[in-house]
């Protein structure tokens, strides 16, 4: 009897459950999402547009017989609008479909609310919040109209947020691009109030962009301070991460020449007694092969390796010096970590100054930093002298 | 009172006992009591009487010759083997008297006969109407000599029987091809060559209020332990039915819980599977008429073992089984983890996947619940329409339905073919379950899954999932956890459950049934 | 069919191992990180999580040690010998509230990360009720079957855990351990405190020695018990910090869920994890819900005879259930945990200690 009237209640909420229930094909699946300034509306008052990229199931799995067909397997809306929420609601009305930001990838946010002040952290803010949306979506800064970048038309990829995607995974070969950085990522910066950059992205012509360089955004007001150009973000990239893979190019007796890097490995050291001396040591230790050589040098020689070395270390320690002053006067953004360092190393020091480091008293643009490069040459190619067939290793 | 009207009168009380239950235990024992006559033509008369002299009855008298003896043989035509009857039983009777002179005393003819003359090794002596009936309606000739109330129950059994078989519902690639048949005693025979143990008990029960059938217990005495034996003979004897046409009728009855979906008792048509029990310190039970026997206490894990395990390699016997565990768990909850992903969970699915999905369920006009349901229960209508028919229109059933009506339900639009595959994956994986009933067992708990799923989605799969587990836990075989060994653990039936240790390394008996003589094995030097 | 009870129902060791972190782990541990973070730096919060294991670790084994002194007693015949009868009711009765109010406090926490990560309409109302059912339905079952059952789930919750530890692995960074030791004292008595709310729920003890095989062995197996879930959060706590870091730890509401949610599990089978670990995690969840309820079930049959069991159990439930959706918003459920925690801790030590005491006066131990 109980057990009857247990099960009864059972069935009975069963059968009045389902609120959640929508069907896979009823959901408007948003890939790609893109954020640009339409006006300022004064002081902290902005009008925004959300684009949204909504991918067409029904024209993804085109036949190969069918030759395309034609149809595009993605849509682009756009709803403009005061705040995010706003827009959200609109976007409802406007598609058929219910949005739904589970797969959401890329998140492309023009140059212009980056430089807003609150409002970057503001537009992020939803899309750290939102239960539905991943932490790794990825976060990319457009130089012009995010819009556009979500309307090339790649030939490669059927969807262009896909594209951006595949695009920026590579980052581990290229050295001159930023890793992806995730809306996890940001999140993290934005609470412990550190500087960080995001890939930057450039539409090129109709069907294609580029990563170029990098947007600095400070950890003092959130918002974007400067960029780095690909020089410079290939110095960051050396020295704030393990590398693989990647050239440096360099010239030698007037002949152009390329250092392929295998393996590059950064420390920071610090040295602090009291707040007021802090002495950074930045090194870059790499290990890699000569690709490239336009001259007719024998490289078995270890007088010419040796010769190599010191262009190659001096060339790179110059980058990196490039890089750190910019950052140290210019933009005033602590991108290499010296930061977390002192956090991790001198926790008792790091208390003192945590709040003059990058604002107050600046601390940081203030801080005497040495570089030093490293530089291995490992093996030569295959042939030591390419133009006349000399002896073979 | 006149031996006849006693049994005019008996055979009426027999009739109306058998309508009105035992209402009248004093008159029934006398009739069961009932001693023979001392005149021959009134237990012939009484015998015919009692079965209304149907036409397979044969009753005759002859004399011996050379002496005035007259005796009567009655037997059922079919249930013996006539030749032996003739050869071994008339032949002998007739000519007792051609070379000796008969002893005087009809008690010492009837003890000449049963010693001296009738050449069968199974003989005995009846003395009521009760044993003479009962073994007459079981195959056995009964010899009445005038002027002597007692009956020679001579055992010359034999009727048309299917000769040893290969089992249909349990095939093996390796292992022995002799399956059970419907007859008891060849059963027996079979159990019996199997074990040649000195301990092998068969302890019988007669099961049938009507139809009296043997029934019996087959156990290995010192490795069982006696509370499962006291319990199984205990539940055996509170059957009161009138007939069990099949094993699945004493299953039902002495099973532990009758609103469980999962089957208590394991059946088997194997007597390989069935040694292998009775040496673990189970219980088998044996039916006549039935190949089937019944194998007590069961657990889950049992469900998905094949005797096959053993007879292959260790490493075939270990992957075979985490084969059918995972076939277990697709049998169970695929088609409900597909529903619960495709419309509640889409984010779970990767992009690529959710995306033609979505493109292939475009235009389907079902919900995914109400396409599942559709598709499982159209499987569940091929399974049966199949099992029912010929054999070689069985197979076409499987092609039209399978082939045909799949095709042409995703060509029209109805489902789409990625339910076609989770459906179809779903019905193979409880085919690879090696126990039938469990196997149907789990096609049932696929519609509550599913319909948990279509509710909550993966919430509703899990709370389904712990009801399932509640029921396990409370469930008991003979007394036995259901859920043993996982739960409770012993570690050491471990080698023999997902895992199936080497050979040599299985040494134990299995510790859940808590055998009195748990080593089953040394150590090889 | 039922006359015949082959396999008594009685605790064996490892049973009694498992209930322990079966019914210490519960919904607590998917936002316990978050508590820990906000107060202390960096991974330290370990610290707090130890101390305060170990310190339930021994008395966890103390208690099992007085207890076990009184083999084959419920704990209204040993509790009554040493303060009286009527003492004792009250104490059983006494803890029957706090049964109530834990469950459902249980059950209130798990419906809203439902809410939160599996259903966006569905009222948690429902959530909850479907809940509270199959706890009805669990606990009405045999004792013996809530052990059984632990003993299943407690794997499945452990290697689902150690899956979502070893596929986030790969995005663990040193740093954001680092650095060790920085927290005032002041930061880790406040750990403390949040820490010692994740190891309550051991006083079912009281009420299960009685059921256990082997008594004497008890203190060893609840001890051995008791150091898995010291472990399990530990592990859940430095993984966490060193996969987000103490920053966002301290920001994120359920962290152990976001957890999972970052994990990519190789070859793209599921993209997300957390509603598959979320879902698993009901199981550790409801284990410690049946375990606790039936040691108070326990408690106040051992009062009111044990024909009673059902209709107690009846009577129980539907006043979990209001309870647990009483409170509106989610600073008010967390607060009320709060309340339920401290107290169940204080009742539990209080009343041990006057047994201890009282039975040490008058020298029965």
């Amino acid at each position: 009897m109980k057990r009857t009237a247990l099960s009864l209640c059972i069935i009975v909420a069963l059968l009045t459950g389902c609120w959640d229930v929508i069907d896979i094909e009823d959901r408007g699946y948003i890939i790609g999402t893109a954020i640009d300034l339409k006006e300022r509306k004064g002081e902290g008052a902005y009008s925004l547009a959300l684009t949204n990229q909504f991918v067409i199931p029904g024209n993804m799995t085109s036949a190969p017989g069918e030759g395309g067909g034609g149809s595009k397997p993605f849509t682009n809306i756009t709803v403009d609008g005061e705040s995010l929420m706003i827009i959200n609601r609109k976007m409802g009305a406007e598609s058929s479909r219910l949005p739904f930001y589970g797969h959401l990838k890329m998140l492309v946010v023009s140059e212009d609310i980056a430089k807003e002040k609150d409002l970057f952290a503001g537009v992020l803010d939803l899309f750290i919040r939102m239960q539905e949306m991943r932490r790794d979506i990825k976060l990319i800064i457009a130089e012009e109209e995010a819009k556009d970048v979500l309307s090339v038309e790649p030939d490669i990829e059927k969807i262009p947020a896909l594209y951006l995607d595949a695009l920026s995974e590579n980052s581990s070969k290229t050295m001159s691009m930023l890793a992806p950085v995730t809306v996890g990522d940001v999140h993290g910066f934005l609470l412990n109030h550190h500087s960080y950059a995001l890939p930057m992205l450039k539409k090129k012509v109709d069907k294609l962009v580029q990563y170029e360089g990098a947007a600095v955004f400070s950890g003092k007001g959130n918002k974007l301070v400067g960029s780095l150009n690909d020089q410079e973000t290939k110095s960051l990239n050396l020295v704030t991460k393990p590398f693989k893979g990647g050239t440096i190019e360099f010239e030698m007796d007037g002949h152009p020449s390329v250092y392929e890097l295998e393996f590059s490995k950064p420390d920071i050291k610090v040295k602090t007694k009291d707040p007021q001396s802090i002495s950074v040591e930045v090194s870059v230790t790499t290990e890699g092969s000569m690709a490239e050589m336009f001259g007719s040098k024998s490289l078995i020689n270890e007088k010419e390796i040796s010769k190599i070395r010191t262009i190659l270390t001096k060339k790179l320690e110059d980058q990196i010096n490039a890089l750190i002053n910019k950052l140290q006067h210019e933009l005033n953004a602590d991108l290499i970590g010296v930061n977390s360092v002192l956090e991790q190393k001198h926790p008792d020091i790091w208390k003192q100054i945590k709040d003059d480091w990058e604002q107050g008293e600046d601390l940081f643009s203030q801080v005497d930093i040495k570089v030093k490069a490293t530089a291995h040459i490992q093996s030569v190619g295959a042939s030591d002298r390419a133009s006349d067939g000399g002896g073979k290793e | 009172m006149n031996f006849k009207s006693l049994i005019g009168r008996m055979k009426k009380m027999n009739q109306q006992q058998n309508q009105k239950q035992t209402q009248n235990q004093g008159e029934n024992q006398t009739f069961n009591q009932l001693e023979l006559s001392d005149v021959l033509d009134d237990n012939m008369t009484a015998i015919k009487q009692f079965m209304e002299n149907p036409r397979d009855l044969v009753a005759r008298t002859f004399q011996i010759r050379n002496a005035n003896v007259t005796c009567g043989i009655i037997y059922i035509d079919g249930l013996v083997n006539g030749e032996l009857v003739n050869n071994d039983v008339i032949k002998p009777v007739q000519t007792a008297a051609a070379h000796d002179k008969l002893p005087d005393a009809t008690m010492a003819v009837f003890d000449m006969l049963f010693q001296d003359i009738i050449a069968t090794g199974d003989v005995k002596k009846g003395k009521t109407m009760d044993d003479v009936m009962n073994a007459l309606l079981s195959g056995t000739t009964i010899l009445l000599l005038d002027g002597m109330n007692q009956a020679l129950l001579i055992d010359l059994k034999k009727w048309e029987q299917r000769s040893v078989g290969e089992p249909v519902s349990e095939t093996v690639i390796r292992g022995p091809r002799d399956g059970f048949v419907e007859n008891l005693q060849t059963n027996l025979t079979q159990v019996r060559r199997y074990i040649r143990d000195v301990n092998l008990r068969f302890d019988t029960h007669q099961i049938g209020r009507r139809s009296k059938k043997d029934l019996v217990v087959a156990y290995v005495d010192g490795i069982i332990h006696p509370d499962i034996l006291k319990e199984v003979n205990r539940r055996l004897k509170t059957i009161d039915m009138d007939d069990a046409p099949e094993s699945g009728f004493i299953e039902q009855w002495i099973e532990d819980s009758f609103l469980s979906p999962f089957p208590q008792v394991i059946n088997t048509e194997r007597p390989d599977k069935a040694a292998t029990a009775i040496m673990q310190g189970k219980v088998v039970i044996l039916l006549d008429g039935t190949p089937f026997v019944l194998i007590m206490p069961a657990t889950l894990d049992n469900a998905l073992q094949s005797p096959e395990d053993y007879y292959e390699r260790w490493t075939i016997g270990t992957l075979v089984r985490m084969l059918r565990y995972t076939a277990a768990f697709i049998a169970v909850f695929l088609p409900a983890l597909y529903i619960a992903l495709v419309t509640f969970h889409q984010e779970m699915i990767p992009s690529n996947l959710a995306f033609s999905i979505a493109a292939t369920r475009e235009g389907v006009p079902f919900p995914a619940f109400i396409e599942a349901l559709l598709m499982v229960g159209t499987m569940e209508l091929l399974r049966e329409a199949g099992a029912r028919l010929p054999r070689t229109i069985g197979q076409t059933i499987g092609i039209v339905g399978g082939l045909v009506i799949g095709d042409a339900a995703v060509q029209a639009g109805i489902v789409s073919p990625i339910m076609v595959i989770v459906v179809a994956l779903n019905a193979i994986a409880s085919f690879a379950i090696p126990t039938y009933s469990v196997s149907i067992a789990f096609r049932i708990l696929v519609f509550g899954m599913m319909i948990a799923a279509g509710a909550f989605g993966l919430y509703g799969i899990i709370l389904g999932y712990i009801v399932i587990n509640i029921h396990l836990t409370n469930l008991k075989s003979v007394g036995v956890p259901y859920t043993a060994p996982f739960a409770p653990t012993f570690l050491k039936d471990f080698k023999d459950l997902v895992f199936r240790a080497p050979v040599p390394l299985m040494q134990k008996r299995p510790e859940y049934v808590k055998p009195q003589d748990d080593q089953s094995a040394n150590k090889g030097d | 069919m039922k006359h015949f009870e082959y396999a008594d129902e009685k605790i064996t060791d490892k049973e009694l191992m498992i209930a322990m972190p079966s019914v210490v782990i519960g919904v607590g541990i998917l936002s316990m990180p978050k508590k820990i973070a906000t107060e202390t730096e960096a991974a330290d919060g370990w610290i707090p999580l130890v101390v305060a294991g170990l310190l339930f670790l021994f008395m966890s084994w103390g208690f099992a040690k007085f207890v076990a002194q009184f083999p084959n007693q419920s704990f209204l015949e040993y509790s009554s010998r040493i303060i009286g009868r009527r003492a004792s009711i009250l104490i059983i009765i006494g803890y029957a509230i706090l049964v109530v109010l834990g469950i459902a406090s249980q059950v209130r926490g798990l419906a809203d990360v439902a809410k939160e990560y599996l259903f966006d309409q569905t009222p948690i109302e429902v959530v909850g009720l479907l809940y509270v059912l199959l706890v009805i339905y669990a606990v009405c079952g045999s004792r013996a079957a809530l052990f059984r059952m632990s003993m299943l789930f407690f794997p499945i919750v452990i290697s689902i855990t150690l899956i979502v530890l070893a596929f986030s692995m790969k995005e663990f960074e040193l740093g954001n351990v680092m650095p060790a030791f920085t927290t005032d004292t002041k930061g880790y008595f406040e750990a403390m405190k949040s820490s010692i709310r994740s190891y309550i729920g051991f006083g079912i003890i009281l009420f299960y020695m009685v059921l256990v095989k082997r008594p004497a062995k008890a203190p060893k197996m609840v001890a051995i018990g008791m150091v898995i879930p010291i472990v399990v959060y530990i592990l859940l706590y430095v993984v966490i910090i060193g996969i987000f870091g103490n920053a966002i730890t301290s920001n994120l509401i359920y962290p152990t869920v976001e957890l999972a949610k970052n994990v990519s599990i190789p070859g793209e089978f599921l993209e997300r994890f957390e509603s598959i670990f979320f879902v698993i995690w009901i199981m550790a969840t409801f284990t410690s819900s049946i375990l606790f309820l039936d040691a108070g079930v326990y408690g106040l049959t051992s009062i009111l005879g044990n024909n009673r069991k059902i209709p107690i159990v009846l009577i129980l439930s539907p006043l979990i259930y209001f309870v647990s959706m009483v409170p509106e918003e989610l600073q008010y459920v967390q607060l009320f945990g709060m309340v339920w925690g401290y107290s169940l801790l204080i009742y539990t030590l209080s009343v041990v200690s006057i047994l201890m005491i009282v039975a040490k006066i008058r020298g029965m131990i």
